[in-house]
This record gives C-alpha cells, sequence and structure tokens, in this order.
C-alpha cells in the first residue's frame, strides 16, 4: 500500500494498532486479496469512524455498505420514527418496523449484516446547538440529510471541525454527489453559496423520488467515503457528479473552492454556527410554501397554471396573513359548530385514496386542475384549502386569493396534522 | 440586449427540479451571444422559470450553477457561447 495518502490525520497510525481476528479474516477475504485494500487497508477500516447524518433513502445503502466493509464504528444521528412511505428507498428499515425509531432498526439491521461493527446512534435533530459536540472525533461525515438547513449546517460544521463531507442529494430521478470540506477543495457553500428561496425546490416527500435513485447515489457515498479512509484512488473533491437514472446519465462538472467563501474562503466571515433555519428561510411551517409547484405541474392538463403557481411560491413570499390559515382545530369546532367551509382537497388522487376528509364534506381538486375549476368555488364563501402537511395548500390558498377569492385559507399542517390531533385512527403516509 | 442572426444557436439543459416551469422540458435551444442571454431568453418564454433563476436584481439566484462543457460559470453575463454550446444548470436539491 505504498501508494495509499493518508488523508485522515492520524488514521494510518490508529490502524496500526489493531489486529483482525479470525473471523474478520474470512469475512473480509475479498477485500485482503486485493492489494489496494489487504490486511492494512482493513485494518484502517476498522479504525474508521464514519457518522451518517440521516438514516433514510441515503444513509440506508451507505451505512449498509460501510458496515458490510468493516468500518469499525458507525455513528448514525436521526430522530424520525419508520414510516410506509419509507419503505419503497431506505432498506435499513423492514414492514415489520413502521412505528419503530428509525435508529433502532437501523442499529438491528447493520449488526445482523456486520456484528464486528459498533454502532452509535444520536436520536436527535441536528441543531447549531448541538451539531459541533455531535460531528467531533469522527473521521468522515455522510450526508444524507433531507433539508437545506440540515445540509448548510453539516456542511459547516465539518469545515470548522476539519472533516470530509461525503454529499449525496436526491430528486425524482436525479442525484448529485461530492466530497466536501478536504485541504484545496471546495465546500458545499462554494458551489452552493445560498440557499434556494423558501419552496422553491420541492422536498422528495412533494416532488417523490424514484426509489432506487438513493440506492445509486447514496452507495457512490459509501465508495468515496471507503476511499478517503484507505487513502485510494481519486475522491470526487473538486468534482460534481450529477446522475440521471432516467437517462442513466452519470456526468462530471468541475466545481473549485471559492477563495470568498464566508466558512472556508481565504477571509471566512461564519467561523461559528449560525441559525440555519432563519438562513434559509424556514421561520415555520408554511416555509415549505411552493414545493408544490412541481406537483401540480406534473400532470398533463394546466401544467403552465401549476407551474405559473409554482413561480408565486418561489418569490419567497411567505404564507400570508394570519387570516389565511387556519388550525385543525379550528376547522374541528367550524365543522362542529354547522359552520362547514367549502373543504378543498388539492392533493393528487392516490392521496386522496390513502386518506381524506370526505365525511367531512371535502372534495378532491389536485392543485393542477385548480386553475381550470375556479368555477367550482364561489368567491363569498369560506373556503378551506389542505394537502398532506401544509405547502401545496399554502400555494393554492395565495393563487386563490390573487383570483379573488378572498375568503381561502389554509389548513396548517396539512391533513398529517388532522390524523395527528383530530383523528389518530386515520392513516398516515 | 438585442438578439441578431448571428447569434450561437446553443441548447439549454433543464434539471427535473425547473422542468415544471417550462413546460416539463428537458432543454430548450435559444440563440444567444452570452450564458446570460441565454437564460435570458429561457426567462422570457417561461416566465415562472425566470422567477427560479433570477432574483429581484435581475442576478442568477445562489443556488443555481452553471456550467457550459463541463466548466462552472462565475460572471453569467460576460461568459461567452460558442455555436452548439451547451448550457448546464445546477440548482440545489437537498433530498436524501
Amino acid at each position: 500500500m505504498a501508494d495509499a495518502e493518508e488523508r485522515i490525520p492520524g488514521l494510518f497510525g490508529r490502524a496500526a494498532g489493531l489486529e483482525l481476528g479470525t473471523d474478520e479474516l474470512r469475512r473480509y477475504g475479498r477485500h485482503l486479496s486485493m492489494p489496494e485494500v489487504g490486511e492494512e487497508g482493513q485494518k484502517r477500516l476498522k479504525a474508521a469512524r464514519v457518522l451518517l447524518v440521516g438514516a433514510g433513502g441515503l444513509g440506508s445503502p451507505a451505512a449498509m455498505y460501510l458496515g458490510a466493509a468493516g468500518v469499525g464504528t458507525l455513528g448514525l444521528v436521526d430522530f424520525d420514527e419508520v414510516d410506509f412511505s419509507n419503505l419503497h428507498r431506505q432498506l435499513l428499515h423492514g414492514t415489520a418496523d413502521v412505528g419503530r425509531p428509525k435508529l433502532d432498526s437501523a442499529r438491528e439491521r447493520l449488526l445482523d449484516l456486520n456484528p464486528e461493527v459498533s454502532v452509535e446512534t444520536f436520536e436527535t435533530r441536528l441543531t447549531s446547538e448541538n451539531a459541533l459536540e455531535v460531528l467531533d472525533g469522527w473521521d468522515v461525515v455522510v450526508d444524507g440529510s433531507d433539508n437545506f438547513p440540515t445540509r448548510y449546517l453539516v456542511n459547516d460544521a465539518c469545515v470548522l471541525l476539519g472533516i470530509p463531507n461525503v454529499w449525496g442529494a436526491i430528486f425524482r430521478f436525479e442525484g448529485q454527489a461530492s466530497v466536501f470540506g478536504v485541504p484545496g477543495g471546495p465546500c458545499y457553500r462554494c458551489i452552493f453559496r445560498e440557499p434556494p428561496p423558501p419552496g422553491a425546490v420541492p422536498s422528495c416527500a412533494e416532488a417523490g423520488v424514484l426509489g432506487i435513485l438513493p440506492g445509486l447515489v447514496g452507495t457512490i457515498q459509501a465508495a468515496e467515503a471507503v476511499k478517503l479512509v484507505l487513502g485510494l484512488g481519486r475522491t470526487l473533491a473538486g468534482r460534481l457528479l450529477l446522475v440521471d437514472a432516467l437517462e442513466m446519465d452519470f456526468r462530471e462538472v468541475e466545481i473549485a473552492r471559492d477563495p470568498e467563501c464566508p466558512v472556508c474562503g481565504d477571509e471566512p466571515t461564519v467561523t461559528e454556527l449560525i441559525d440555519y433555519e432563519a438562513f434559509c428561510g424556514m421561520p415555520g411551517e408554511e416555509a415549505a410554501a411552493g414545493s408544490a409547484g412541481a406537483v401540480g405541474a406534473d400532470a398533463a392538463s394546466g401544467a403552465e397554471a401549476g407551474a405559473a403557481i409554482g413561480g408565486a411560491g418561489a418569490s419567497g413570499d411567505g404564507a400570508g396573513e394570519t387570516s389565511d390559515r387556519i388550525t385543525v382545530w379550528q376547522l374541528r369546532e367550524k365543522l362542529d359548530d354547522g359552520e362547514a367551509p367549502d373543504l378543498v382537497d388539492v392533493r393528487e388522487p392516490f392521496e386522496w385514496r390513502i386518506c381524506n376528509l370526505e365525511e367531512e364534506g371535502a372534495r378532491l381538486v389536485p392543485l393542477s386542475q385548480l386553475p381550470g375549476r375556479l368555477d367550482e368555488l364561489d368567491e363569498d364563501r369560506e373556503i378551506v384549502v389542505y394537502c398532506h402537511t401544509g405547502s401545496r395548500s399554502a400555494l393554492a390558498v395565495r393563487y386563490l386569493r390573487q383570483e379573488g377569492f378572498g375568503r381561502a385559507r389554509n389548513l396548517m399542517g396539512g391533513i398529517a396534522a388532522w390524523a395527528e390531533e383530530i383523528d389518530p385512527d386515520m392513516p398516515t403516509y | 440586449m438585442e438578439e441578431t442572426a448571428a447569434a450561437p444557436r446553443v441548447t439549454v439543459k433543464l434539471p427535473a427540479s425547473l422542468r415544471p416551469h417550462a413546460e416539463g422540458r428537458q432543454e430548450a435551444r435559444v440563440e444567444a451571444s452570452s450564458v446570460g442571454e441565454a437564460l435570458r431568453r429561457l426567462a422570457e418564454r417561461h416566465a415562472a422559470l425566470g422567477t427560479h433563476l433570477f432574483d429581484d436584481a435581475g442576478r442568477v439566484r445562489g443556488h443555481v450553477n452553471v456550467f457550459v462543457g463541463g466548466r462552472r460559470v462565475d460572471d453569467p453575463a460576460s461568459e461567452a457561447l460558442g455555436e452548439g454550446d451547451e448550457v448546464r444548470l445546477v440548482p440545489s436539491i437537498a433530498g436524501g
């Protein structure tokens, strides 16, 4: 292994003090027989500590391959519970795990794959208050989080701590991957210097994602983490890999460190963690408003109108005045008092089939159809619009108000909030 | 900027997150002498796309990267284009 380059200071020394037992020699035989890895490399993997932020779509394949490969200590950060809607892509978790903490099912899965691995879990939402403490002491961080504030938080914490950030992100059929924060290379902020306006880029929950896609991208992240540990090959530092599963097109573009980067530049202005929710303009749940632009525009009909709605959301405006909104409890009260508003569900038909408020008088008008069905609505009547979590309906309400429906209101938190607060027996997704 | 018949014909590649704002198109062909002009041409065709590409001051938004031939464009306004160039838009995505 004369060619190996120590990319993680001190790792090779830590590895030198380790031995591989008989079971490990058998388990890792196909690694050991490759001169590029060999016993020295396998001991480096055993000595390595890799932290995965998110035990979801990207974290699942990354953690499973890293564990199987013999990375000695895997850390997992997540605070979520397994949901049915996770199962088409998050292979750390099985059907029987629905409702359990993801960290519990992840730990079991990883230890079943490889009992030689030590799994450390952090059941918490990563925040500016805890991130430095959680990330400190890890050799490599694998970012598999699912939102922009956490992306910037992980990046900044990695730069401040000097930890390589193996980064991946997915959207529908497309993925991106790179390695940030290595000496001389760019960090996430060098490339994406500002977050998108709130709602301009939909989440996977809103826009959907091909279940296989995180398998592709998360596995690439695992490969990059292993190369960092082994000191082998050429990593994605300085390159952004773009994956298009629909075209099965893999291409890379050049990226470089920005000397004026506020975090890793020559004169950094961000020298401690900041408020990333505020940085990303997400003070509350309506921050996701706009994410439905893509969803609405998906339908064959009304594509222009859906895009126009999305454009309005992308302007960065909030959800509007307080009177634009209504809580699930306020809606329950209205219904109980016989003051039923026109209840409009702007989700997709498949979502309606999972759960709906039809018994309360709701009807389905998918967001993409809304502009073409305004004649079904009464300008003088109170209209309460809901979707899954409140983001598409926020867009719809903004649009309706622009079109003269001044009494349109958004059901805050959507049908998910209704299920949680009002009707615990309602199926969720 | 005035468009001339001599302006190079280029292809702008649109990622999935921007396609809903461009009638679902994966790419668009425009005639433009610079990257900035190419993006403005796109925004003229698709107003919603313009909102996603440009901020209120008319600058390309900080979460949208532009690459020509695999090389990142720092200043779209001054980046000249040649006949047949491929302009690739790469906005940030966060799904995991």
